[in-house]
């Protein structure tokens, strides 16, 4: 399983926040394949965006048909690939790269992720935690980013 | 944990009668405005709606006409250890786990390949929005129902998914991915499957390969993803044997620790009871269609099969609005010693074809993507709340059996993608409590299905969070789980239903 440093190395996009848009990029031609458009408003940037921006993804339509959604004002924090040469991105090993963030502003670490994220020794603060902010989140990050 | 609901003790004052109806008519305000699309059940992942689908279709499932499928495959090699004619067989062996169920009518063919190599290299930005791949994988591809990309590479996996998906490193979540990706108004089911070659590389990948090519088929053939023994995954209780060997493939989701996956599950590729009873529900062995199927055995004439409606109870202890979205267990019961058998299981999701948010006029009538939020479900008031635990099987040689009812929380960490509440479609029910050892659960069996034998004995009230039926092969027995909350804890809001702790009921009572 990759770690949280192999995660944040294969990301394009890590940021924190809530979804404000949804629009389905609808087939123009037959042999066209329908994409997802999803618009965030960036609450926590850490890598690739910058706190406050709007950032607008694409995700496949049959990532978004099994199941990967968004819903209208969901919090999350993700782990996003780096935009294919399709402009297409998806959370980084799926469901691990996608984090629930509360109403208030912590990060839900879930119990299997606690596991997968103390594998990491440079993980101190998050290490133990089952909900931490998005600030020491995000510093975690960036000090793996760094190291 | 069992029980959805708890029944109130003392006698109801005319205040508290009062103070429920307010909080049942906030909560069906609450819920009119915010319950969510039914997109898909602990059973069938597909139920059609009245919206999109042909009107006789409503509150069907959406399967493979006559339970036959073909499918096509790329014509590249998957990798350097399964070149094309290996990597045909390993498909059809990953088929032949579900098409081998007995008591199911589905089968499934290699038709042929498709036009091309599937690779990075035809599947193409437009620059528009959109992409273009191969005509022969697309939705529209109708004259090639399945389609299976075998990406020796990972490009395409890359491709669809983001730079760096198909590697070697997210084989746990990009080696098998896809599913139905069309949806006809008659109710019939398309599909395309990407297999990523990195993750068959050397031979000690492939049973995690197949594991994940198996639950991808499940939902190919229609399957949603279902919960039964979820401690085998929670470890709480510490799982026996017994636990795995009922453990459904269909599970929503693995601890990420499970790499490779047989250090989690023993034989993890294979169905167990409760998905041989879902597909088997899908695609019934009848007398119509055995001769299609050599060998198959008849479905309701051997398996129990055991429906009904879970209802919220009102201050009165009379049943009210049905409740959706709770996990019904079935289980058979040990004769020799009279426990509840944790192998032979199934569950089926309340409600599961009935839809719940339609839209409104504030909101609107389509979902985020434009889609309508009335494209799933029946709206036919009759099957809300219902369950349906058809195909529940009788081991060894006997011609009758006992099962064990309970009714359990779907879990929200480990069950999210279980039943018609999915995390991304809103709000549904909660049921928290700090205090669950007073609850008790009625369950009625007022009514018999239509092609029901006998089935034990007289309907009855059983005053504890179980119910035991006794039933024989071919038996259907219709019975009404009813439920009522008593205490504040026990709130009702925002969330899913939760509770996912060991039942607390008191002893076990028989159902007479």
């Amino acid at each position: 399983m990759p770690s949280l440093r192999q995660m944040t190395r294969d990301s394009g996009y890590i940021f924190a926040g809530k979804v404000t848009g949804i629009e389905r990029v609808a087939d123009s031609l037959t042999a066209d394949v329908s994409t997802v458009r999803i618009t965030f408003q960036v609450e926590q940037g850490i890598r690739g965006v910058r706190t406050g921006q709007t950032l607008v993804i694409r995700e496949w339509v049959g990532l978004w048909e099994q199941g990967e959604r968004y819903r209208l004002g969901e919090r999350v924090l993700l782990f996003l690939y780096r935009p294919s040469q399709l402009g297409l991105t998806s959370p980084v090993a799926g469901p691990l790269g996608r984090f629930t963030v509360d109403r208030n502003g912590k990060i839900d670490l879930q119990p299997d992720r606690i596991a997968s994220l103390a594998s990491d020794p440079a993980e101190v603060q998050l290490r133990g935690k089952t909900r931490v902010t998005r600030r020491d989140f995000a510093r975690a990050i960036r000090r793996l980013v760094e190291e | 944990m069992a029980a959805v609901v708890t029944r109130i003790r003392e006698q109801p004052t005319r205040l508290r009668r009062l103070l429920w109806l307010l909080l049942y008519t906030l909560l069906a305000i609450f819920l009119m405005l915010l319950l969510p699309q039914m997109g898909s059940a602990g059973g069938p992942r597909y139920i059609a709606g009245v919206n999109y689908f042909d009107a006789g279709t409503k509150g069907t499932p959406l399967t493979w006409a006559q339970g036959s499928i073909s499918y096509y495959t790329d014509q590249g090699d998957l990798s350097p250890l399964l070149v094309h004619a290996a990597a045909d067989l390993f498909v059809a062996d990953a088929f032949s786990d579900w098409t081998s169920i007995p008591t199911a009518a589905v089968a499934t063919t290699l038709a042929g390949q498709l036009g091309e190599d599937v690779n990075g290299t035809n599947v193409i930005a437009n620059g528009n929005g959109t992409f273009t791949m191969p005509s022969d994988i697309l939705p529209t591809a109708v004259n090639k129902p399945v389609a299976i990309v075998y990406d020796s590479d990972g490009a395409v996996t890359s491709a669809l998914l983001g730079s760096g998906a198909g590697n070697t490193l997210y084989c746990f979540t990009n080696s098998v991915f896809g599913g139905a990706d069309s949806l006809s108004t008659n109710a019939r089911l398309y599909a395309l499957v990407i297999v990523n070659g990195n993750c068959a590389q050397t031979s000690s990948q492939l049973p995690d390969l197949k594991y994940r090519m198996v639950r991808t088929f499940g939902r190919v053939l229609g399957l949603d993803c279902s919960q039964v023994n979820l401690n085998v995954i929670t470890r709480s209780p510490v799982p026996t044997a017994a636990d795995y060997a009922g453990f459904t493939i269909m599970h929503a989701t693995d601890s990420i620790s499970c790499v490779p996956i047989s250090i989690c599950y023993t034989n993890p590729d294979q169905p167990k009871m409760d998905d041989r009873a879902s597909l088997s529900r899908l695609y019934p062995v009848t007398l119509q269609n055995q001769s299609n199927f050599p060998g198959k055995q008849l479905f309701f004439e051997n398996t129990i099969r055991i429906h009904g409606t879970v209802h919220f109870v009102d201050a009165n202890g009379q049943p009210a609005q049905p409740m959706q979205g709770v996990n019904v267990m079935a289980r058979w019961v040990d004769p020799t010693t009279g426990l509840a058998s944790r192998a032979y299981a199934a569950a089926s999701v309340s409600g599961f074809m009935f839809r719940g948010y339609a839209g409104n006029p504030v909101n609107g009538p389509n979902d985020g993507s434009g889609q309508p939020f009335d494209r799933f479900g029946s709206d036919d008031a009759a099957v809300e709340g219902t369950f349906d635990l058809a195909g529940l099987e009788i081991p060894g040689s006997g011609g009758s059996a006992q099962c064990e009812l309970t009714v359990e929380a779907i879990d929200p960490l480990w069950s999210q993608t279980v039943g018609p509440y999915g995390p991304w479609a809103g709000a549904a029910f909660r049921l928290d409590s700090a205090d669950r050892s007073h609850r008790e659960q009625r369950w009625q069996s007022p009514a018999r299905h239509p092609h029901a034998g006998q089935c034990g004995s007289s309907p009855g009230l059983v005053r504890t969070g179980r119910l035991h039926v006794t039933c024989a092969a071919s038996d259907s027995r219709r019975v009404a789980g009813r439920a009522q909350r008593a205490r504040r804890g026990d709130g009702i809001g925002k969330g899913r239903l939760r509770s996912v702790r060991q039942p607390k009921f008191g002893t076990l009572e028989r159902y007479r």
